[in-house]
């Protein structure tokens, strides 16, 4: 398989087909990327537009001095930051809730777990499941030391153990 | 479990697990946790952690996200094949490259300071000796000549050149009719170059300075133009001239004048005018040219009254354009024919021991008629403001008089009765 930082050279010198492999390979993850993150579908789809468009202008600037998905999770997180702060000092917060192809329970479950995480170990947790970036790459697209990038992650995990284990759940639910 | 005792870190267990570590550690970690049951069963917790997160799945990307990336990249390729055909796309990118390069930055400022310290360096030094700074200037002053003639060579061909392509180009039939003069051919004149220098030089001897700088002058058949002259009390006399010398006349003149005295300052510059005279005088023989015409048709063709006022009033506006430029172009010459050197002559100061200081008597006196001229001065100022508020100031007494002494009166009176019923 031809590599991403291939592809977007490719996709340089004006194949268009080079582009067209690179956007199926990350149209999913990218969405997914912003749909875990935000509330909003609608606005989760137009920030991953801005990202493609993002990467459409930017490709004459492009070189490959660090991979293709850590760049253009790098544009997809400062248009995620930027989301968050518009939204803070907005006060406008829309949800609605993920559609799963698994059981729903569950996933509100897990995502409310998830959203209790301090937000450092959260971003690190969900950049590693998720978007499956290498250690390196998260401390790259974060700019943190690798090595805060493992505890962050190890600790992150250990407390979403203790927040799903069933004694916990059975207690959130007597509660709810 | 702890680091101390544990020959394996935890967060390395996680670390196996998700494939992060070097082969060697991998195996390493791989064999350990068949022997330990404790970080096997952290092992079995964080991929129980890994798996449950995998429930969290979100819809499908909608079909809109592609369209709009499509319909998008399809404008990004229209512009591209516009610049392409344009010749600027690859180049531009290229540039873009260039810019962002910290190599290409770093090159450039790298330059910057060579270059800086080169220029530095062949600078002329005012702490140079004398004879050094002589020859050097003697030097940068040949330089600035040869870099004269120089661009009057490049300018001469650019013009050439211009003309040649202009003619080649655009071969533009010569308009009919009188109204039009032909271009006017530039003649060809050697390199114009106007000269000028400021010269600082510290005489010991004041006064015989002065009358070498005069002889000097007469000799070389220069005039001053401008001289101004200070011999202030307890101050080094000094005199600033503004020489006008011939241009053969030049560096033997300059050469005398820092005979004269120790050299502080020495600055000399050339500038090429042969463009400026030749595109003068080529406007000025087309203006003649138009002028001639206007007085033939005013001379031979009668017409109506209107027409004729026009007409001499267009040859008033070409006299008033001939005469402007005449000046110009004469002022253009005199600069190239007489090189102009700024002179500041100053006397080597010292102070005296024989100035005799002011007598007692004339110090007192002297401040008698200080003080009664500051007197003077004082009361003068106090009769002018007086007179130029006066006239207000008694209307606005008379006017504030009776309510004033209404009140006075009243306060007084109240007072009394105060006193009485007390």
């Amino acid at each position: 398989m031809t590599s991403d930082e291939h592809l977007m050279l490719e996709f340089q010198r004006g194949s268009r087909e080079a582009f067209t492999e690179l956007f199926e390979r990350y149209r999913e993850p990218l969405f997914g990327f912003f749909r875990r993150r935000l509330g909003d579908a609608a606005r989760a789809e137009e920030l991953a537009q801005e990202t493609f468009l993002a990467v459409l202008r930017g490709a004459a600037r492009y070189e490959p001095r660090a991979s293709f998905r850590t760049y253009l999770y790098a544009i997809a997180f400062r248009q995620v930051s930027g989301e968050w702060r518009r939204s803070k000092s907005e006060g406008v917060r829309v949800e609605n809730e993920p559609t799963t192809t698994g059981d729903p329970g569950e996933a509100l479950w897990l995502r409310r777990a998830v959203e209790q995480l301090d937000g450092a170990q959260r971003e690190v947790l969900l950049l590693r499941e998720y978007e499956q970036l290498t250690y390196d790459e998260i401390a790259t697209l974060l700019r943190i030391p690798l090595n805060t990038v493992r505890s962050r992650l190890f600790r992150a995990r250990m407390e979403l153990k203790a927040l799903l284990s069933p004694e916990r759940k059975e207690h959130e639910g007597s509660r709810s | 479990m702890t680091a101390e005792t544990h020959p394996i870190e935890k967060e390395k267990v996680m670390a196996y697990l998700d494939g992060e570590l070097l082969p060697d550690e991998a195996a390493r970690v791989a064999m350990h946790l068949d022997q330990c049951a404790a970080c096997a069963e952290l092992a079995s917790d964080l991929r129980g952690v890994s798996s449950r997160l995998l429930a969290w799945n979100i819809e499908a990307a909608p079909k809109q996200l592609s369209d709009t990336v499509f319909a998008a990249l399809g404008k990004n390729e229209a512009a591209n094949k516009i610049g392409e055909e344009r010749g600027k796309a690859a180049p531009n990118f290229a540039w873009r490259k260039l810019f962002h390069s910290k190599w290409a930055w770093a090159a450039t400022g790298l330059s910057a300071v060579v270059l800086s310290i080169v220029g530095f360096a062949s600078r002329p030094s005012s702490q140079k000796p004398m004879a050094r700074l002589a020859a050097d200037e003697a030097v940068a002053s040949r330089e600035a000549e040869t870099l004269a003639l120089e661009r009057s060579a490049i300018s001469n061909n650019l013009e050439k050149d211009s003309r040649n392509e202009y003619s080649s180009a655009a071969p533009a039939p010569a308009p009919a009719g009188p109204a039009l003069p032909p271009q006017a051919e530039a003649p060809s004149i050697g390199p114009q170059i106007a000269r000028t220098a400021t010269l600082n030089v510290t005489a010991k001897d004041f006064n015989a300075a002065r009358a070498s700088m005069d002889r000097i002058v007469r000799a070389h058949q220069g005039y001053i133009s401008s001289l101004n002259v200070s011999t202030e009390q307890g101050a080094p006399r000094s005199l600033d001239a503004k020489i006008g010398v011939p241009a053969a006349q030049y560096e033997a003149t300059l050469a005398d004048l820092r005979a004269l005295g120790r050299v502080g300052q020495e600055q000399q510059s050339s500038e090429e005018v042969t463009s400026q005279i030749v595109d003068l005088d080529a406007r000025l023989k087309n203006a003649r040219e138009t002028e001639a015409q206007l007085t033939g048709i005013l001379r031979e063709r009668a017409g109506k009254i209107g027409d004729v006022l026009e007409v001499e009033k267009e040859m008033a506006r070409v006299r008033g354009e001939i005469e402007v430029m005449e000046a110009d172009q004469k002022q253009l010459h005199d600069r190239v024919a007489f090189a102009s050197i700024e002179l500041n002559l100053a006397e080597e100061y010292e102070a005296r021991l024989g100035d005799a200081p002011m007598s007692v008597a004339r110090r007192i006196r002297n401040a008698l008629v200080n003080g009664y001229r500051t007197a003077a001065d004082g009361l003068l100022a106090v009769s002018v403001f007086l007179l130029n508020i006066g006239p207000s100031l008694l209307i606005w007494c008379l006017i504030l008089f009776w309510p004033a002494r209404w009140a006075w009166r009243r306060w007084r009176l109240s007072k009394a009765e105060k006193l009485a019923g007390d």
